[in-house]
């Protein structure tokens, strides 16, 4: 038996089974490296294989380890676990050529796993270079004989000629909607927004700079300071925490904007229900209902990176309706004494809430209020030690703090949680917003004007609002030119990796069901709800019908075509490949006949006379027409299986 | 027996070259040419006889043996490759003896000239004129023991002559022997003051094969065996009569090729002229080489026909030396060889 190729199939495990190291527990990535190791020493040392008895307890020790790690709960995460066990241990096995192709197959399985778990450019990226690197051990352990380069060659080949087939399957292929693969399986942590805020909560995530969304407008942007983009209304505040409003109701129409602005959104995962608009929105993707808040929210939480479509109106107003909820104007009893009293001396010496507003403003504007991501540490009543005590703070103390002056004074008012700016990117022509973005405002409601947005950060800093963002470094300016011209490239080269991102995340990654019915419907074929099921469930079963006829057709172990001593000896062939004797396609018949008679020894005279019938025909001086007479005659009666049922003899295996 | 002390002597004094004339072949009986239909009934077990016959003085050599002779019989040339000490000579020897041919044996060194083999005019004071000769080269079975030794152009006069069947000197053309047959030696390591034969050489040869170590219980035998080698040697019968090569030589020229075996044959040089495993395709001449051999051998068998399986037993014989791999343009192992022409169907 030929030596298996263990090598090249530790490669290729260990190239499919990379990326998911980032989701594995030290002692499984340490449990693959140690067996690969030992395959890897007694390859090349020529120890002989393990007993059973070794490798049962190897697979025993594996499988406890991934039920200690798993727990009761077995998710998808213990599943990539148990598969990391597993493609350890299969090339410890590894004797035959059939071993070799279900370790080639377990590494593609490892690559479609990857998909599930991974979704980003640069990963499908790797992804394929494994999906070649695999095709290329599959290339060696078929063809053993070849030098590496021409069988990786010929991989890239096979790869290549596959990408056609692979675009149309992803056009085509029927799509379940929703998010059905993905949600199990993430275990990638999420952050953003989440329903509930307290005080610092913001602060933290502002730290990080992961993405958040991109946007792409079909017009020109809006100016930065108009970007906020509006993502939780809060109303309920029990002196630490604040909550949004449970039920939701009809929203009232939009008045008075001035600029109209159609925009996609792709959104990371937040495991969360909200989406973010730009303020205010009018109409949102299918995927979302807008609140009267204005807000978005989706029906299930967002696990997989989302893209939706949404038309806002710049700078528009809700429409003044009848006084809102008194809910608007409650404080937690006892708390904040202090603030209380500011917003209640307001109250009885300004008279309109608008002025009220400006009389808020003004105090935060000249009260030497500092702008800081590191503020003090704040007491139980968190507001009373901001406004008069520690002063510095970040845009969620100066909302709160906003809130409570003016719902002390009278005037209802909400916290609204979102990002605000943002940073474009003149590569892609989109909008980056990340997490350092994020930002919470106020809107109070004044009579005659409804919800109107205040934003107290603005007042105090207004370049975080207007220049959109803090990352911009001033002190880059000082430095030398090979600083700066290093540093354009720096962002020269996120800029691209970005756009190059976000397009793979808008046209690939969220290519949904509903993209997939539009297509059809330019390609001219209309597929409704019910139609679409149909093709769901229909399509894939042709398809396969289709493949298991065309691998049918391609696996004859010879063309049906021929002159009548040829296709004789054909037919031959196939009752023998039924009989488990298939004819290697290098065999000669002579050799073929000789191999048959050494493994299954009561077929050998039937064989040889046929064998040698068909030698006669067609390789001898002069085939004669009275022979091949006899040749069908044998060809038709000849029945290896039954031959060998009442001969009750096994065909030996290879050898 | 003295001229077997000169053979031995011959082996260790590499640096001279010693021609021995065949003691045999005058006092064995030939015998009487067969009538070409008996001789057809008999080739098999009269091979068999031949093959059993060297088999017991060059011992689990079966299948090299088998080789020598289709080489023989395809009229072509052998070149063994092998350390020293193997069997070659031997092989040489028995395999000229047993078919009653004239042997002779060159050891080429790195001063032989192109004369030392071909022959060379002599000045006869008697006569006053120029006589010819003739060198080593004119017999039946040349060995030509370590051909890497001798310099590029002694090495090219053997294989000119090998290829023409004649030598030309001073004007005038001297036909060979009839059943001529080389086989030529050489040492697979690189050593020091060799001249490796090149590609286009290398092509005058029909086959390249390697002996190889004897199995144990081979060289068990040998070791065991109360007659040394060169004794059994001795004792050899004569089976074939030089008339009988040419005969059978004549008879491979009719073995039959049917269209399914050229098509199985184009499809083997096709396939090594767009493999990428291969540095350069198989020539035509290597085509018409193999077709040569597989007929040797399909005779051998005892067919007046190819069938796939002749071309199968020698090609890795046939083309072992004329292919090279793409990458480093080294030698491809034959193990490696036979792997990668099952790559070609057999329709």
């Amino acid at each position: 038996m030929l030596r298996q190729p263990i090598r090249p199939l530790i490669v290729a495990l260990a190239v499919a089974a990379a990326p998911l190291a980032l989701h594995l527990p030290a002692w499984a990535i340490g449990w693959c490296i140690l067996c690969w190791t030992y395959c890897l020493a007694a390859d090349r040392r020529g120890w002989p294989g393990l007993p059973p008895w070794v490798r049962f307890a190897g697979f025993a020790v594996g499988m406890l380890g991934v039920l200690v790690s798993a727990g009761l709960r077995f998710d998808g995460g213990d599943f990539i676990v148990l598969l990391a066990v597993m493609a350890g241990m299969k090339p410890l096995e590894v004797r035959s050529r059939r071993d070799s192709m279900v370790t080639v197959f377990l590494a593609y399985f490892l690559v479609i796993t990857s998909l599930f778990v991974f979704e980003n450019l640069s990963m499908t990226i790797y992804l394929f270079l494994s999906v070649w690197v695999t095709t290329g051990v599959l290339v060696r352990v078929n063809h053993p004989a070849g030098a590496t380069a021409a069988q990786l060659r010929l991989a890239a080949r096979l790869v290549g000629t596959a990408i056609p087939l692979m675009v149309l399957l992803f056009l085509l292929f029927p799509r379940l909607p929703g998010s059905f693969w993905s949600s199990p399986w993430n275990r990638q942590g999420v952050s953003g927004f989440s329903s509930t805020i307290r005080m610092g909560d913001v602060s933290r995530l502002a730290l990080t700079d992961a993405p958040a969304f991109a946007v792409t407008f079909d017009a020109a942007p809006p100016r930065p300071e108009k970007l906020y983009w509006r993502g939780i209304v809060f109303r309920d505040f029990d002196g630490q925490t604040w909550y949004p409003e449970r039920h939701r109701h009809p929203r009232r129409p939009l008045i008075g904007g001035t600029t109209r602005s159609a925009y996609t959104v792709v959104m990371e995962p937040t495991g969360q229900r909200h989406l973010f608009a730009l303020d205010l929105p009018q109409t949102a993707d299918p995927v979302a209902v807008i609140g009267d808040d204005y807000t978005l929210e989706t029906r299930r939480p967002v696990r997989q990176r989302l893209r939706y479509r949404a038309v806002s109106w710049v700078d528009a107003r809700q429409d003044a309706t009848p006084f809102p909820d008194p809910r608007y104007r409650q404080l937690p009893e006892g708390r904040n004494p202090r603030a209380l009293a500011l917003g209640r001396e307001w109250a009885q010496s300004i008279k309109t809430p608008e002025t009220i507003v400006t009389a808020a403003l003004d105090f935060f504007r000249t009260s030497g209020f500092v702008y800081s991501l590191q503020p003090g540490p704040l007491g139980a009543d968190a507001v009373d030690d901001f406004l008069f005590m520690g002063r510095k703070g970040f845009c969620e103390h100066f909302a709160v703090a906003f809130t409570v002056l003016l719902r002390a004074a009278g005037v209802p008012t909400r916290l609204v949680g979102g990002y605000q700016g943002g940073q474009w990117n003149a590569m892609g022509e989109f909008l980056s917003v990340r997490q350092s973005d994020a930002h919470v405002w106020c809107e109070a409601w004044l009579p005659g004007k409804g919800w109107t947005r205040v934003d107290p950060t603005a007042v105090v800093a207004p370049e975080r609002i207007a220049a959109g963002g803090t990352r911009d470094d001033p002190a880059g300016l000082s430095q030398g030119v090979g600083v700066r011209l290093i540093r354009r490239w720096q962002t020269l080269a996120r800029e691209t990796w970005e756009a190059v991102n976000i397009r793979w995340n808008m046209w690939f990654m969220g290519f949904s069901a509903e993209d997939q019915v539009a297509l059809l419907k330019r390609l001219g074929v209309v597929v409704g709800r019910q139609t679409r099921w149909l093709v769901v469930g229909v399509l894939p079963v042709l398809f396969v019908i289709v493949l298991a006829l065309v691998s049918r057709i391609r696996n004859r172990p010879v063309k049906p075509t021929g002159d009548v001593p040829l296709r004789t000896y054909y037919r031959f062939l196939v009752k023998m490949r039924h009989a488990g004797l298939p004819k290697a396609p290098h065999e000669g018949p002579l050799a073929y006949a000789g191999k048959v008679g050494r493994r299954a020894p009561a077929l050998k005279p039937a064989v040889d006379g046929i064998i040698a019938g068909y030698v006669a025909l067609r390789y001898s001086r002069d085939g004669r027409k009275a022979l091949l007479k006899d040749f069908r005659r044998e060809v038709r009666h000849f029945h290896p299986r039954r031959l060998l049922a009442k001969s009750r003899q096994k065909v030996e295996p290879v050898d | 027996m003295p001229i077997w002390v000169v053979v031995i002597g011959a082996r260790t004094l590499i640096l001279h070259f010693v021609i021995i004339s065949d003691p045999t072949g005058s006092d064995t009986r030939p015998r009487p040419v067969t009538p070409e239909g008996d001789l057809k009934m008999t080739i098999q077990p009269r091979f068999q006889t031949i093959i059993d016959q060297i088999g017991r003085v060059v011992m689990g050599k079966n299948d090299q043996i088998r080789m020598a002779l289709t080489c023989l019989l395809a009229k072509g040339h052998l070149l063994i490759e092998d350390i020293p000490g193997i069997g070659k000579t031997t092989l040489a020897k028995v395999l000229s003896r047993s078919m009653g041919l004239k042997f002779r044996r060159v050891q080429f060194t790195s001063d032989m000239l192109p004369g030392d083999i071909l022959g060379s005019s002599i000045f006869d004071q008697n006569t006053a004129a120029f006589v010819f000769h003739p060198g080593p080269i004119f017999t039946q079975v040349l060995l030509a023991d370590e051909i890497n030794r001798a310099t590029p152009k002694t090495q090219s006069a053997l294989l000119e002559a090998m290829e023409e069947r004649q030598v030309t000197s001073d004007g005038k053309t001297r036909r060979l022997a009839a059943p001529f047959f080389v086989i030529a030696t050489q040492n697979p390591l690189e050593l020091s003051g060799t001249f490796s034969l090149p590609e286009s050489q290398l092509d005058r040869f029909l086959m390249r094969i390697e002996l190889g170590y004897p199995d144990r219980s081979a060289e068990r035998r040998l070791l065991s065996g109360d007659r040394q080698p060169h004794q059994a040697l001795e004792t050899l019968g004569q089976c074939l009569t030089p008339e009988d090569v040419l005969a059978l030589q004549a008879e491979v020229e009719k073995v039959h090729a049917a269209d399914a075996f050229l098509n199985y044959l184009q499809d083997v040089l096709e396939f090594t002229r767009s493999s990428p495993h291969f540095h350069m395709g198989l020539s035509p001449r290597a085509g018409l080489a193999l077709m040569q051999a597989a007929r040797a051998w399909a005779l051998i068998s005892g067919r007046d026909y190819l069938v796939p399986e002749d071309l199968q037993a020698v090609m890795i014989h046939v083309v072992g030396h004329r292919l090279r791999s793409r990458e480093d343009l080294s030698e491809i192992p034959s193990s490696r060889l036979a792997l990668l022409f099952q790559e070609v169907a057999v329709p």
